[in-house]
C-alpha cells in the first residue's frame, strides 16, 4: 500500500455554535511523526475528535483529505476502515463486551465479508501484542475498559492500534496520567509501527513523551490554530519557556 | 359487559367445551365456571398499556381450531432427551428418559393427566394460581388445551432439562391457550423450559397462557420461558409459583414476540427459607406494546428474592415494567431486591420502569433501582472509530448490555435461544 497522506486545510470547527478551531493547516505523511502541543482548552482534542468524526463537532469550513479522499464526507467507521485511528483521551467503558471480542469484531469489520481473521491467527496475534505491551493476558477477557485504571486504558488504546494497524494514528494525550515506565511501554508500541506506511499525529501537553517518540515536526496550537511549527527543538524551547511565552511572543505575530 | 357479541362467543366456547369428550366431569365443571367468569370479567387493566384500541373482543374466539403440526426446523430445536411438543393445542410428540420414568417422573399432556393422574392434578390445578382476575386469565382456565403436567417425586433429580414447545398455526386458529402445571416433590431438582411460537398471519390470534408451579420443601426448580410469538398474536401470560420451606424457584423469562404482551408473574414465598429469583429479558421493536407485572410475596421469615429485568426498546415500541417486592408482616429477616434497566435505541421508543417495595416488617433488607436511558452516543463513536458500522456498534453495545443477564442463565440451550431471539430483533 502506498504512503499515506493526511491533509488538513483551513479547518474551522464549532461545538454548540462556539468556534473552537479557527483555520488549522497540517499535513502528516507516512513515515512522519508530528507533535501538536499547546495549553489546555486550545482545541487539540477537538482537532483529534473532528478528524475521527465525533458527532458533537460541526465543521464550518475547510477540508480534510486522506490520500486525496474527502474524510469529512465519511462516517466515523468509514474513516477507520480507510486507515485512520484515534487513541482517545477518555476511552468509553463498554460493559459486557470483552476486549478480545471487540478487537476481533473490529478487525473483521476492516477485512469485510469472507475474509474474516481465523480465530487461531487472531488469538496468536493478540497474545503476542499483549505480551509486547506488557499487559496481563487476563485483560483480553475483561469487559472493554470497564474498571481499567487510567494507565490500563491508555495501554489498551495502543494495543488496539497495534492490532488494527492503521495508516495514520492520532494519539490524543496518550501520555496523560502515565508514569515513566508506562510512557516507555506506550512509546515502544508507537515506535514498533514506524515506517513509511504509518504516520502519527501525537497530541500532548508535555514534552516528556517526546523523548521516547521523537517527532519530526512540532506544532504549537493556541486558540484553535497552529501558531508555530518547528523541529524537535521547539518542544524543548516550549518546555523551558512555558506556554505564556508562546501566547505573548507568537500570538501577536499571527494576528 | 354483556353485549350481543359477548353472548355469541360465550355460546360458541360453551360448545367447544362440550365437544371435549375426554375431559373428566370435574374438568368440564371447572371450565364452565371459568367461562362464566370470563364473560363477566373485563380484559386486564394496565395503567400504561390501554387495551381498548386493540379490539380484543373482535377476535372470533369461537373459531374452531383445526389440527396442524410443528414445522420440522422448529421441532428440531427442542429434540432432546426430554421434550413434549404441541401444535394448535394438540400433542404432537413426547419423548422421555426411561430411567427418569422408572423413578416416577411424569411428563404428560395436561389434558390426559387430569384423568390419569387425577389425585395429583386436581388439588393443584387452578389452586396455586390466584382466582382469575380478568377475562384473559379466566379464558385460560376455561379453554386451555395444550400444555404439560410435570411431576418430580421426592428426592429425584432430573438432570436433563424438560423442554415444552407450543406452536400455533395462525391460519388455523384464533385462540392459543396453553397451560402447564409443575409439581416438584420434596428435595427434587428439575429444569423446565417452555417455548411459545406462532406462525405469522393476517388475522389476530389471542394467546392466553398459564403456568402453575409448586416447589415443595427443599425442591429446586429452574423454569425458563421464551416467547417468540408472531406480531399478529395478542399475548396474555400468567405465571405463578408457590415456594415452600427452603425451596427455590428461579425464573428465566425471555419476552420477544407478540403484538401486545401483558405478563403477570407472581411468586409466593410461603414458608421459611423459600427463595426465588426472577430474571426477565425483553426486546420490543416496531409497534410492540409490552407490559410486565412481576411480583414476589414474602409471606414467611427468612425468605429471599431478587427481580432483575433488562429490556431493549427500539422503533416505536413501548414497555412498562412494574416490579413489586411485597414483604408481609412476620416475614422477618427477609431479603428482597429488584433491578430494572431499559435501553432505548430510538427516540420514538418509550419505557417505564416502576419498582416498588411494600414493606410491612421492620427487620428486613430491601433494595431497588430502575434506570431507562438512550444508547450512549459517545460509546457508539468509540466503537465506530475502530471500524464498526453503526449497526454493528449498536449490536455490540446491546450484546454488552444484555450479556450480564443472559450469560447468567445456567442452561446453554436456553441461553443460545435467547441470544438468537436478540439477534433476530436486531436484524429486523
Amino acid at each position: 500500500m502506498s504512503t499515506p497522506i493526511l491533509e488538513i486545510k483551513d479547518l474551522h470547527v464549532e461545538i454548540d455554535h462556539k468556534p473552537i478551531l479557527n483555520g488549522v493547516n497540517l499535513t502528516v505523511k507516512g513515515g512522519e511523526i508530528h507533535a501538536v502541543m499547546g495549553p489546555n482548552g486550545t482545541g487539540k482534542t477537538s482537532l483529534a475528535q473532528t478528524l475521527m468524526g465525533h458527532p458533537h463537532y460541526t465543521v464550518t469550513q475547510g477540508e480534510v483529505l486522506l490520500d486525496g479522499q474527502d474524510v469529512l464526507a465519511m462516517k466515523t467507521d468509514v474513516r477507520a476502515r480507510a486507515g485512520l485511528f484515534l487513541a482517545m483521551q477518555y476511552p468509553s467503558e463498554i460493559s459486557g463486551v470483552t476486549t478480545a471480542n471487540f478487537l476481533r469484531t473490529a478487525i473483521n469489520a476492516r477485512r469485510g465479508e469472507g475474509q474474516q481473521i481465523p480465530l487461531k491467527e487472531f488469538r496468536d496475534k493478540l497474545d503476542a501484542t499483549m505480551k509486547f505491551m506488557e499487559m496481563d493476558p487476563k485483560f483480553s477477557n475483561r469487559y472493554l475498559n470497564e474498571g481499567f485504571s487510567g494507565g490500563e486504558k491508555k495501554r489498551n488504546e495502543i494495543l488496539q492500534m497495534l492490532m488494527l494497524e492503521p495508516r495514520i494514528a492520532i494519539l490524543d494525550e496518550i501520555d496523560s496520567g502515565l508514569d515513566i515506565d508506562a510512557i516507555k511501554v506506550v512509546a515502544k508500541g508507537v515506535n514498533s509501527l514506524a515506517g513509511s506506511n504509518f504516520g502519527v499525529l501525537l497530541i500532548t501537553h508535555y514534552q516528556r513523551i517526546l523523548s521516547y517518540v521523537k517527532p519530526d515536526v512540532v506544532h504549537i496550537m493556541i486558540d484553535g490554530r497552529i501558531v508555530k511549527s518547528g523541529d524537535y527543538h521547539l518542544a524543548e524551547e516550549l518546555e523551558s519557556r512555558g506556554y505564556e511565552w508562546v501566547r505573548t511572543a507568537l500570538l501577536d505575530q499571527v494576528q | 359487559m354483556s353485549t350481543s357479541t359477548d353472548v355469541k362467543w360465550v355460546a360458541d366456547l360453551r360448545e367447544v367445551i362440550a365437544l371435549r369428550q375426554n375431559d373428566p366431569q370435574w374438568v368440564t365443571d371447572m371450565r364452565q365456571h371459568h367461562l362464566d367468569l370470563a364473560a363477566d370479567l373485563a380484559w386486564p387493566e394496565r395503567q400504561k398499556t390501554p387495551l381498548r384500541g386493540r379490539h380484543l373482543d373482535l377476535i372470533p374466539l369461537g373459531f374452531s381450531t383445526s389440527p396442524s403440526s410443528v414445522p420440522q426446523s422448529l421441532l428440531d430445536t427442542v429434540k432432546s432427551p426430554a421434550y413434549i411438543a404441541f401444535a394448535n393445542g394438540e400433542l404432537q410428540e413426547v419423548a422421555f428418559l426411561d430411567d427418569a420414568a422408572r423413578q416416577g417422573v411424569i411428563v404428560a399432556p395436561l389434558a390426559s393427566a387430569v384423568t390419569e393422574h387425577r389425585q395429583l392434578v386436581e388439588p393443584l390445578l387452578g389452586h396455586i394460581m390466584d382466582e382469575p382476575a380478568n377475562r384473559a386469565e379466566a379464558l385460560n382456565a376455561a379453554m386451555w388445551d395444550g400444555g404439560a403436567f410435570i411431576y418430580i417425586p421426592a428426592d429425584v433429580k432430573v438432570l436433563s432439562p424438560i423442554l415444552i414447545l407450543h406452536y400455533a398455526d395462525s391460519t388455523r386458529a384464533r385462540r392459543f391457550v396453553p397451560r402447564t402445571l409443575i409439581l416438584a416433590g420434596p428435595n427434587s431438582r428439575v429444569t423446565v423450559i417452555e417455548r411459545y411460537v406462532s406462525s405469522a398471519g393476517d388475522e389476530k390470534l389471542l394467546f392466553t397462557g398459564g403456568v402453575e408451579i409448586l416447589a415443595e420443601e427443599g425442591a429446586h426448580i429452574h423454569y425458563g420461558s421464551l416467547q417468540n410469538l408472531s406480531p399478529n398474536t395478542e399475548v396474555f401470560i400468567r405465571r405463578q409459583a408457590e415456594v415452600r420451606h427452603d425451596a427455590n424457584v428461579d425464573w428465566s423469562i425471555g419476552e420477544f414476540g407478540g403484538g401486545l404482551t401483558v405478563a403477570t408473574d407472581k411468586t409466593q414465598l410461603v414458608e421459611p427459607g423459600a427463595h426465588s429469583t426472577n430474571t426477565m429479558v425483553f426486546f420490543g421493536s416496531r409497534s410492540q406494546r409490552k407490559d410486565f407485572d412481576t411480583r414476589i410475596v414474602h409471606a414467611a421469615p427468612h425468605t429471599n428474592s431478587n427481580i432483575v429485568a433488562k429490556g431493549v426498546m427500539t422503533d416505536r415500541a413501548r414497555s412498562s415494567f412494574t416490579g413489586v417486592t411485597d414483604i408481609r408482616p412476620g416475614a422477618i429477616q427477609s431479603d428482597g431486591r429488584q433491578k430494572e434497566q431499559t435501553l432505548m435505541l430510538s427516540d420514538a421508543a418509550r419505557a417505564d420502569a416502576v419498582p416498588s417495595l411494600l414493606i410491612n416488617e421492620n427487620d428486613v433488607y430491601a433494595a431497588h433501582s430502575a434506570s431507562t436511558g438512550p444508547i450512549d452516543q459517545v460509546a457508539l463513536f468509540y466503537l465506530m472509530a475502530r471500524g464498526l458500522s453503526e449497526a454493528a456498534a449498536t449490536r455490540l453495545f446491546v450484546h454488552g448490555f444484555l450479556a450480564p443477564v443472559i450469560e447468567a442463565i445456567p442452561l446453554e440451550i436456553l441461553r443460545n435461544s435467547v441470544w438468537e431471539s436478540v439477534e433476530g430483533k436486531l436484524a429486523e
